[in-house]
């Protein structure tokens, strides 16, 4: 597959202020790229950078091998849906889908055909003559979608469309656009500040911080192997602790636990451990796994994000273990004492 | 404008039916007193006299020989279909020209700024429109500011005779209603979100497709009760016409003054005003059926 879009270098200034700063990436055709960051990281920015409503202050968008320097948005083979959807009040929902059709001078019966054909992808049919603003939050989501996708664009946009709805719509609406984006095929540039829409829809994602690119990548190796300390402690959940110097192959922490790792850096500064990656009880024989005793403060439910509190043995270090929700640790209870091992691999250094 | 149709049927259908809301009468009670001593008895009572006339014995009874004399001398009527001609004319200039001023005002520059020129704006109607009216003679006369600019840089040898004729009204008319159709048309404009136009945008739409589709559709509420505001002080305004169009110009405000202060016939002077009343109601209710709105969303 090819890349539908590259950028190089593309930065953007407002006054003094750098919003996007040296951003370099492309998407391949097809693909489903997000772009994850925290709010004010400037991904908007870059999304608008790409539609054309912004103009970059270095660098170049390229789009099917086409730079688009000074092409304007209505110009450019891109759609976006924008975060607060910007449905047109004034027109039904028919008229809101056919709204883009008309501009290309198609005939009304081809407008009609491929409008009918959207709705009905989207689960809409029936709708047409609603009001928009009659719609539930759900509902205008599809519209604005259905909106942008019946321009059969080269890319999609999506500036974090989800945002609005609540958890249990948003859970659905992710899968629902997954499956959606691989039906049509359409490449789709996803934006959001939810990591787990990033993870589940995604086929790579890049984190955004402060306007700069962290890390590209699949979202499993995201996941596994953060490259930077910023990612290991945004994607997933995470332990960190502060280093205060190491040992030979002894990693000290500032509240004085100490444990084994063979590190490839030089000075590393900080600790991630993730809450799931720790072994309750861990069976003798098992290789490369650090074990220690651990006391737990509280059991903190939550369904199968269940995790326990707990100081590391003879430290103030505090940790949290993720808790399976089997049979098997139905006893524990505070106050009591543990042995837990983590492979490794799974201690992460920066 | 049927979100609004639709929030009002919910809420009619929550409402308690049936129930006697004390508090809520004595709420009315004032504004029914208003409206009915100070808006419906007057009119009524003009309503009345718009219906008789003196008999022989100094009597008064009723006829239709007030209305029966607008239709027969042309003169009343032909003024009449100006007068609505040019209000309707005023109005959709008054459009025209402040359209884009609203929009730059709330869409192009900064708020701050914007205050600033609203304020300036403002002004004509510090000074009362008899000032203003002043004001446009010394501008337009013989001997005024633009005839001397004129043929001092040559362009005319001898002055242009702009006061005392339509133009110099129209120019009056405009310049003291022009304010009522910027303000509502600046609120509308500033509820709508700038992403919708990036939007269309998005979709294709060239500058004027957006101009087209959304910014007016969008502002048509605005811009439907600035025109009944404008229409209605223009088709009633008896200074500018009488002031700045002179002899030749006629103006149906200028027929009723003549009705009840020079010939001081008040029945007649009484019929022309409900004549005028109900000219103007009927083009408003027209140009609501036409433009699709509804009376409750431009009031709102
Ligand atoms: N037109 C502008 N002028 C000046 N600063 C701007 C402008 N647009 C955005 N910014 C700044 O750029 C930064 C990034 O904004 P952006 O809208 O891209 O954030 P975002 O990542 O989309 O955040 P969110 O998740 O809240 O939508 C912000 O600090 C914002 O204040
Ligand atoms: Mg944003």
């Amino acid at each position: 597959m090819s890349n539908i879009l590259e950028i190089k270098n593309l930065t953007k200034k407002f006054g003094d202020f750098t919003a996007v700063e040296d951003v370099n990436f492309s998407v391949k055709d097809g693909g489903f790229f997000s772009i994850l960051g925290s709010s004010g990281c400037g991904k908007s920015t870059l999304l608008r950078i790409i539609a054309g409503f912004e103009p970059e202050t270095e660098g170049e968008v390229i789009i099917r091998g086409e730079s688009m320097k000074g092409v304007p948005p209505e110009k450019r083979p891109v759609n976006i849906v924008f975060q607060h959807l910007a449905l047109f009040p004034m027109m039904n929902v028919r008229e809101n889908v056919a709204f883009g059709l008309k501009r290309l001078k198609l005939s009304n019966t081809e407008i009609d055909s491929r409008v009918n054909e959207m709705l009905s992808r989207v689960g809409l049919e029936g709708y047409e003559k609603k009001d928009v603003t009659a719609l539930s939050g759900g509902q205008k989501q599809r519209v604005a979608i259905a909106r942008s996708l019946v321009m059969k664009p080269s890319i999609l946009l999506l500036d974090e469309p989800l945002g609005a709805l609540d958890r249990k719509l948003r859970e659905h609406m992710k899968v629902e656009l997954k499956l959606l984006q691989r039906e049509i095929g359409t490449t789709f540039i996803y934006i959001t500040h939810d990591q787990s829409e990033a993870l589940v829809m995604s086929d790579e994602i890049a984190v955004m911080h402060e306007g700069r690119f962290e890390q590209i990548d699949t979202p499993r190796n995201l996941y596994k192997n953060p490259k930077t300390a910023f990612v290991a402690g945004f994607v997933g959940d995470s332990n960190r602790f502060e280093l205060s110097r190491t040992e030979g192959d002894t990693l000290i922490t500032n509240k004085g636990w100490s444990i084994n790792k063979k590190s490839s850096m030089a000075e590393p500064k900080v600790l991630y451990i993730r809450p799931e990656a720790l072994i309750i009880n861990p069976s003798e024989g098992l290789t490369d796994v650090e074990t220690f005793g651990i006391t737990i403060k509280t059991i903190l439910f939550d369904g199968s994000n269940t995790k326990l509190a707990t100081t590391v043995t003879g430290t103030t270090e505090e940790l949290l273990i993720s808790l399976p929700q089997n049979a098997e640790f139905d006893g524990l209870s505070e106050g009591q004492t543990l042995q837990v091992g983590v492979h490794i691999n799974d201690l992460k250094c920066y | 404008m049927s979100q609004n149709a639709k929030l009002q049927n919910t809420l009619q259908t929550t409402k308690p039916k049936n129930s006697f809301n004390v508090t809520l009468y004595l709420l009315i009670i004032p504004v029914l007193l208003w409206l009915v001593l100070l808006i419906v008895l007057p009119h009524l009572d003009l309503l009345v006299s718009s219906f008789e006339i003196e008999n022989d014995d100094g009597e008064m009874v009723f006829s239709l020989a007030n209305y029966i004399a607008f239709f027969k001398e042309e003169i009343y009527w032909l003024t009449f279909v100006k007068t609505a001609a040019y209000a309707i004319g005023v109005t959709a200039l008054a459009f025209i020209i402040t359209f884009p001023v609203a929009f730059y005002l709330t869409k192009v520059i900064s708020k701050k700024n914007a205050a600033f020129f609203i304020l300036l704006l403002l002004i004509p109607l510090w000074v009362g429109e008899l000032v203003t009216v002043y004001g446009w003679m010394v501008l337009l006369g013989d001997h005024g500011i633009i005839n001397h600019f004129l043929m001092a840089i040559g362009i005319v040898d001898e002055p242009i005779n702009m006061l005392y004729t339509d133009f110099s009204m129209i120019i009056g008319l405009l310049y003291m209603s022009m304010l009522f159709m910027v303000v509502p048309v600046m609120s509308t404009l500033e509820s709508l979100d700038d992403s919708l136009i990036e939007a269309a945008s998005d979709l294709g739409a060239s500058k004027w497709t957006i101009f087209r589709t959304i910014i007016i559709p969008y502002s048509m509420p605005g811009i439907v009760s600035g025109a009944i505001i404008v229409f209605m002080l223009v088709i009633g305004d008896y200074l500018a016409p009488n002031i700045l169009g002179g002899k030749s110009s006629l103006w149906f405000t200028e027929q009723i003054y003549n009705k009840f202060l020079t010939t001081f016939n008040w029945n007649e002077g009484a019929a022309f005003g409900f004549l005028l009343l109900m000219l103007s109601s009927g083009i408003i209710w027209l140009a609501l059926k036409f433009s699709g709105q509804k009376l409750d969303r431009v009031g709102s």
